[in-house]
């Protein structure tokens, strides 16, 4: 729509002109382009999955003739679906937890109370984005393999094939304290001397003057955080290696090589629908949350 | 518990248009600054032992022989010399410096163009806006196993069904070594590139119309337009996504394991790749903590050069706006009409405004 608030590169009364229409026209026609390339491919590997397989891996790509419904019941017990949803929802929350709770303290640390050193380690964690732990995966493995440090010899716990090491690594994400940082940052500093005055400890200014006044950023974390989870493989794939504990993603990983290629199709769909339906849900939050961190995930 | 004493002084917040900057530390004793580290230990531990720590051991470990994944003796540079000699790991090398390559010749244009149409469009931008931004939403490793599909050499592959119909191919895709990196590359930049594009139609919308009316009445064309305020006015925007995408390419590793586990035959084998697959499958922990620390270097560098740019931005914009106020206090003294007011204040306020939205971490 034309709203008066939009900077575009030719004013209203150009496009108008032909040359203006022309143009308008050509950049519609880039569009329609790169959107059906978006939409349609994903759209359409999901409806061939549903065509018999005949038809599916017949040769000239149509659109099926009917769907067969039954492929995913099939699918679903197949590669037991409920109980990678499952597997994938507790590593999600434990995450979310860890991450939310934990990484919030820590940003207020750095923002509102300053000790000696919180400059430093502002530095340190903008450093810390740049450099994934995929970049030491014996290391980090080691230390999973005899937690906490296995360099050490002090016969750790083995905490493969479970979801502790996931949900604690949710929490070193450098990017989330960063981000709760800089919103902590905009709250003034007046609220919690008010609080002070009134006598409150410096943990209750955290849960019940910043927090209240975080939802925005909280929602936005989270819902960044969900997908950022929902989509994790490499350490699911390598912690998680016995079959009842899979997540979605290790689980379509494994099948892509042992399932007749229709039936995977399916299957990838089960693993889009909830990132879809959450952006859906939180569309508005989600689209804020650019302006908010600047910056995605 | 009354450990945070108020700022000495007492005269808190006055009004801070930048609230970034006060990172300051406050005076306190030692023991209230070890009170105050207390609340942050959790996330400190967990990024210790999952982040830091793993990173220096990985530094360490190269110089060291392994047994399974516990260095014995040292080893001197051994190590490093045995892995730059194995073809393998030189492949990987240089297909990384590929993969860097590609990102940016297809990672760059591709969000900046769409950006620059959609923001012009005058109906269904909303709509064109979702729709691009729709990939971003599928997990790698889905769009991944979609576009192997897609791509697959047989005659299955809904590609070359469509090449079919109008007399092409069939074309090999990832299975041709020339090209895997390239298919691997585009798969990838349709995955992200809506997010990129989103943030730079907002930064669009941060250009100050005048300058394009001004281009208007000297008769400057669209493209003339684009290539003359658009670009140098985003020009920031630009080199820091040009920054991340070459980090981030270094950093692939999901990608090739789904789609070509490295092959064939290590065409698309990326760094990080064969840092997992040295460890975990070709029983070779010293190879594979050579390439961590060979990558682990090339990203500091990047890391401290965009450190650098960023500080410099920084800087500049805080002259900018000093500059500014100065200019303001100037003209109020001498009462100079107030019509000007408003549009100079915004001139020397709307930079930093944006630069902290751009990178909420800014700090001194």
């Amino acid at each position: 729509m034309a709203r008066r608030s939009q900077v575009t590169v030719l004013s209203d009364m150009e496009i108008r002109s032909g040359s203006g229409k022309v143009l308008q026209v050509v950049l519609l026609m880039i569009s329609v382009a790169a959107a059906a390339i978006c939409v349609l491919l994903p759209v359409w590997v999901i409806l061939s999955s549903l065509e018999p397989p005949a038809e599916f891996f017949g040769s000239p790509p149509l659109i099926p003739s009917h769907l067969q419904w039954g492929k995913i019941v099939t699918v679903w017990t197949e590669l037991d679906f409920g109980q990678l949803y499952l597997n994938s929802f507790l590593v999600l929350v434990g995450s979310l937890v860890a991450a939310l709770l934990f990484d919030g303290l820590f940003a207020y640390v750095l923002s509102k109370l300053r000790p000696r050193g919180a400059a430093l380690m502002v530095t340190v964690l903008l450093w810390s984005m740049m450099l994934p732990n995929t970049l030491a995966i014996i290391a980090v493995y080691r230390n999973i393999v005899a937690f906490p440090f296995g360099g050490l010899d002090l016969r750790g716990a083995n905490l493969t094939n479970t979801f502790v090491p996931l949900w604690l690594m949710s929490c070193a994400n450098a990017f989330v304290v960063i981000v709760f940082k800089s919103f902590f940052d905009g709250i003034s500093d007046d609220y919690l001397e008010a609080a002070r005055i009134d006598g409150a400890s410096t943990l209750a200014i955290f849960f019940r003057i910043i927090l209240p006044m975080s939802k925005p950023v909280y929602v936005t974390v989270g819902i960044l955080m969900t997908t950022y989870v929902w989509s994790d493989f490499f350490w699911q794939y390598l912690v998680l290696n016995s079959g009842n504990l899979q997540t979605v993603m290790v689980g379509l990983y494994g099948g892509s090589s042992s399932m007749p290629k229709d039936q995977l199709l399916v299957a990838l769909a089960f693993g889009m629908i909830p990132p879809v339906a959450l952006f859906a849900f939180f569309q508005r939050y989600i689209l804020s949350g650019f302006a908010l961190t600047g910056l995605k995930g | 518990m009354r450990a945070v004493s108020a700022p000495a002084g007492g005269a808190p917040a006055k009004a801070v248009p930048w609230p970034g900057r006060r990172t300051r530390p406050r005076a306190g004793s030692a023991r209230r600054n070890l009170a105050v580290w207390a609340l942050a230990v959790p996330a400190l531990i967990f990024f210790f032992i999952f982040l830091w720590q793993p990173l220096v051991s990985t530094v360490i470990n190269s110089f060291f022989a392994m047994t399974g994944f516990a260095p014995t003796h040292f080893l001197g540079l051994q190590n490093y010399d045995v892995t730059l000699r194995d073809p393998v790991a030189r492949q990987a090398v240089k297909n990384g410096l590929f993969y860097v390559g590609w990102s940016l010749l297809l990672g760059i244009p591709v969000p900046l163009i769409m950006a620059i149409v959609i923001n012009e469009l005058r109906w269904f931008s909303g709509v064109f806006r979702f729709a691009v931004y729709l990939p971003s939403l599928v997990p790698v490793v889905i769009t991944s196993l979609m576009w192997t599909f897609v791509l697959s050499a047989s005659g299955s592959g809904l590609a070359n069904r469509l090449l079919a119909v109008v007399g092409v191919g069939p074309v090999s895709w990832l299975q041709d070594p020339n090209i895997t990196i390239l298919v691997i590359v585009l798969t990838m930049v349709w995955n992200g590139f809506g997010g990129t594009t989103l943030l730079y139609i907002a930064r669009l919308q941060g250009i100050n119309r005048e300058l394009y009316d001004a281009a208007a009445i000297d008769g400057a064309g669209f493209l003339r337009r684009v290539w003359n305020i658009t670009l140098p006015q985003i020009s920031g925007l630009i080199m820091l996504f040009i920054v991340f995408q070459v980090i981030g390419a270094f950093q692939i590793l999901v990608q090739p394991m789904v789609m070509t586990a490295g092959g064939p035959n290590y065409a698309s084998l990326s760094p990080l790749l064969l840092s997992w697959q040295a460890a975990f499958q070709f029983n070779d922990p010293g190879e594979s903590n050579v390439i961590s620390v060979l990558t682990f270097i090339i990203l500091v560098v990047l890391t401290a050069g965009y450190m650098r740019m960023q500080r410099r931005d920084v800087r500049a914009a805080r002259r900018e706006r000093h500059a500014a106020r100065r200019q303001r206090r100037r003209e109020s003294r001498a009462t100079i009409s107030q019509k000007d007011k408003p549009a100079q204040a915004e001139a020397g306020l709307r930079q930093p405004a944006e630069r902290r939205n751009l990178w909420p971490g800014d700090h001194r």
